[in-house]
């Protein structure tokens, strides 16, 4: 993914720089994750990981993994909308209430068992993100940024309050105490059904992002009319963007009051999404891989260091400074650096091709 | 109806005088400052601290709490000035310094509501049939003041070409001679005072906390964005419909949250016909 060639948002130009010079010797060309074998291995681990997690780790650290994928499941969709679609919502975490609020009264209420209950959470969050997707295709950017949050504040404040969506107002309280046979009560169980889903989201995220869909969207957030020429639709990739990432939210919401019984109006302020907002960000566009990690660490900081207290909500905001002011490459950025320093250093020792193109200093032309 | 006309004419007045300084940065960088309500609400807590706690005159408090916030809206500026060329990342960013105020917000002042004595308490007036209290005409006429001086200096003076050159090409611009980034602080400045003005004027209306202008920014940038995101004049008729509205509606439903709900409803039924912004814009 690092060597497509479409530029994404706020990418700089020294990092564009740097990956032109970097792609000249073939051997470097293919970076390992673009490897297929290597990427099914991954998925393998992956999917096995949850079942490790249960047997070897204490409930404690297992509920810090709970939330992690929780965090991973919204900012995967939130990474696609934000960095290969170039669209920006505030409203993820609203989704994610909506997803709640509507698998908590249709299992509570309605009996409807826990898997389809969450099912019905997902769809509940793509219908709310349709509605507010829609301007999507007329707007970008800055416009949306006003309606997804104004929806995220009229969310917890008027939407959450609904008695038709809670009629509870600490929240209704889950009815199953199993998914999938595993007992929702205990995180060393539950990691393994939210685990497993968890890396299949994952998973097939990335390889939307290697896809056809994955590089139409790219084009439409580098330039939508060059992208309307091309033949891509680019309403329809915008708003597929804006529903998968409602899509993930709302289950990622599903999973939040699966996890903890049960969730106010107050469990989804719109705080929250900005502190999404800023996992991605710090992550940097590229692979999802950057964000997951920083979603990973903002999750687990709050549990880990809880004698901080009030101070991790500073980390949201602290972090999208720090990327908007000193790196907008995020940790994808900071690790193809490093990646771009190994490289050269190693094929600075090797000897130089039949064709004098071998070497990357020789590419710069600063060979000695 | 006339209980219901002056109430909106107020909120309305404080949704255009918070819509204004959103605008004029618009305007100005083509970013919006999703700090704009939190800059306002410091400048605020600076008036009531040294109003209210220090007892110092309301002039003199009101003076500190607005050249506080055109200060803060000035280091925003200078804290995002090297990504100005990206109004995604500032936009982005803008949203990080309100959570860094709210917090230093909250750790100084708490959330409890805090309230201070309102100017000019026992004055009142009536104008057209309509009465009004001191302290709230003092909202409306900053309000009709400000967006009459702006409508007036963006007419006669060349500053309105100056924005549209240095928004429309910064680098043509800079070759002109126009001094973009400097013309960009002074924006800024000048919209961290507007939003302390507003902040300054409607919290000895309400019992204010460190969110209450996070609320009134919301609707600021419903008007702001209704007006076409750069017409300041209609900006502020925005702000009056959209406070006008609010007040029939609350008069009629009790129930809470309904001004949010219809303020999306309004946005997203504005969006489906965007060509009247386009035209604002233009």
């Amino acid at each position: 993914m690092t060597t497509d060639a479409i530029a994404l948002p706020g990418e700089v130009a020294s990092d564009r720089a740097a990956e032109v010079a970097v792609a000249g010797p073939p051997a470097l060309r293919r970076p390992p994750l673009a490897n297929a074998t290597f990427m099914r291995a991954l998925l393998v681990v992956g999917l096995v990981a949850p079942f490790v997690c249960a047997r070897a780790f204490s409930e404690f650290t297992d509920t810090v993994l709970v939330q992690v994928m929780i965090a991973a499941i919204t900012v995967a969709g939130l990474h696609l909308l934000v960095h290969w679609t170039g669209q920006i919502s505030l409203a993820q975490v609203a989704f994610m209430g909506v997803g709640a609020m509507v698998t908590a009264r249709a299992n509570a209420d309605f009996s409807v068992p826990l898997p389809a209950a969450i099912l019905l959470g997902v769809a509940g969050a793509v219908v709310a993100s349709l509605v507010i997707g829609l301007p999507a295709l007329r707007i970008r950017g800055l416009a949306l940024a006003i309606i997804t949050l104004a929806f995220g504040f009229a969310a917890t404040r008027w939407l959450f309050l609904r008695p038709w969506l809670a009629p509870l107002a600490a929240g209704l309280p889950i009815h199953d105490r199993h998914l999938f046979g595993f007992d929702v009560t205990q995180s060393r169980q539950l990691i393994i059904p939210i685990g497993v889903i968890g890396v299949a989201v994952i998973a097939l995220t990335t390889r939307l992002g290697s896809s056809p869909v994955g590089r139409a969207l790219r084009m439409v957030a580098s330039d939508e009319e060059v992208a309307s020429a091309s033949g891509i639709g680019v309403a329809g990739h915008k708003l597929f963007a804006f529903l998968y990432a409602g899509a993930c939210a709302g289950l990622a919401g599903a999973f939040t009051v699966v996890s903890i019984g049960r969730v106010g109006p107050g469990a989804f302020p719109v705080s929250r999404s900005v502190l999404y907002l800023g996992a991605v960000l710090f992550g940097g566009p590229g692979p999802l891989v950057g964000p997951l990690q920083a979603a990973a660490g903002f999750a687990a900081f709050p549990v880990i260091f809880r004698s901080l207290g009030r101070y991790v909500d500073l980390i949201g905001p602290l972090s999208i400074l720090l990327v908007v002011t000193v790196s907008p490459a995020g940790i994808n950025g900071v690790a193809h650096m490093a990646e771009t320093a190994v490289a050269r250093r190693l094929h600075r020792h090797r000897p130089p091709s039949p064709n004098g193109t071998g070497s990357t200093a020789e590419l710069e032309g600063d060979a000695p | 109806m006339k209980t219901i006309l002056a109430n909106g004419l107020v909120i309305g007045s404080i949704y255009g005088l918070v819509a204004l300084g959103i605008t004029l940065i618009y305007k100005k960088s083509r970013v919006l400052n999703f700090a704009h309500g939190e800059t306002g609400m410091f400048g605020a807590f600076v008036f009531y601290a040294l109003s209210a706690e220090g007892h110092k005159p309301y002039l003199l408090a009101a003076g500190v709490g607005v050249a506080v916030s055109a200060a803060l809206g000035a280091a925003t500026f200078l804290l995002l000035a090297r990504r100005r060329t990206d109004p995604l990342a500032m936009l982005v960013g803008t949203l990080a310094v309100a959570g860094v105020l709210t917090f230093v917000a909250d750790e100084i002042w708490g959330t409890d509501q805090h309230y201070v004595p309102p100017p000019l308490a026992g004055w009142h007036v009536s104008i057209l049939g309509l009465r009004f209290i001191g302290p709230r005409l003092l909202v409306l006429m900053a309000a009709l003041v400000l967006a009459l001086v702006f409508f007036i200096a963006f007419r006669v003076s060349n500053v309105a070409l100056l924005f549209r050159a240095s928004a429309t090409d910064p680098y043509a611009a800079t070759l002109m001679g126009v001094d973009v980034a400097r013309l960009d602080f002074a924006t800024w400045t000048l919209a961290g005072a507007l939003a302390g003005l507003a902040a300054v004027l409607v919290a000895p209306l309400v019992g204010f906390d460190v969110f209450f202008m996070t609320l009134l920014a919301i609707r600021g940038f419903a008007a702001s964005l209704l007006a076409g995101l750069t017409n300041l004049p209609g900006t502020l008729a925005a702000g009056l419909a959209l406070g006008i509205a609010e007040a029939a509606l609350t008069r009629h439903t009790t129930q809470p949250g309904a001004p949010e709900a219809v303020l999306v409803v309004l946005i997203v039924a504005f969006l489906f016909r965007p060509q009247a912004t386009q035209r604002a814009t233009a």
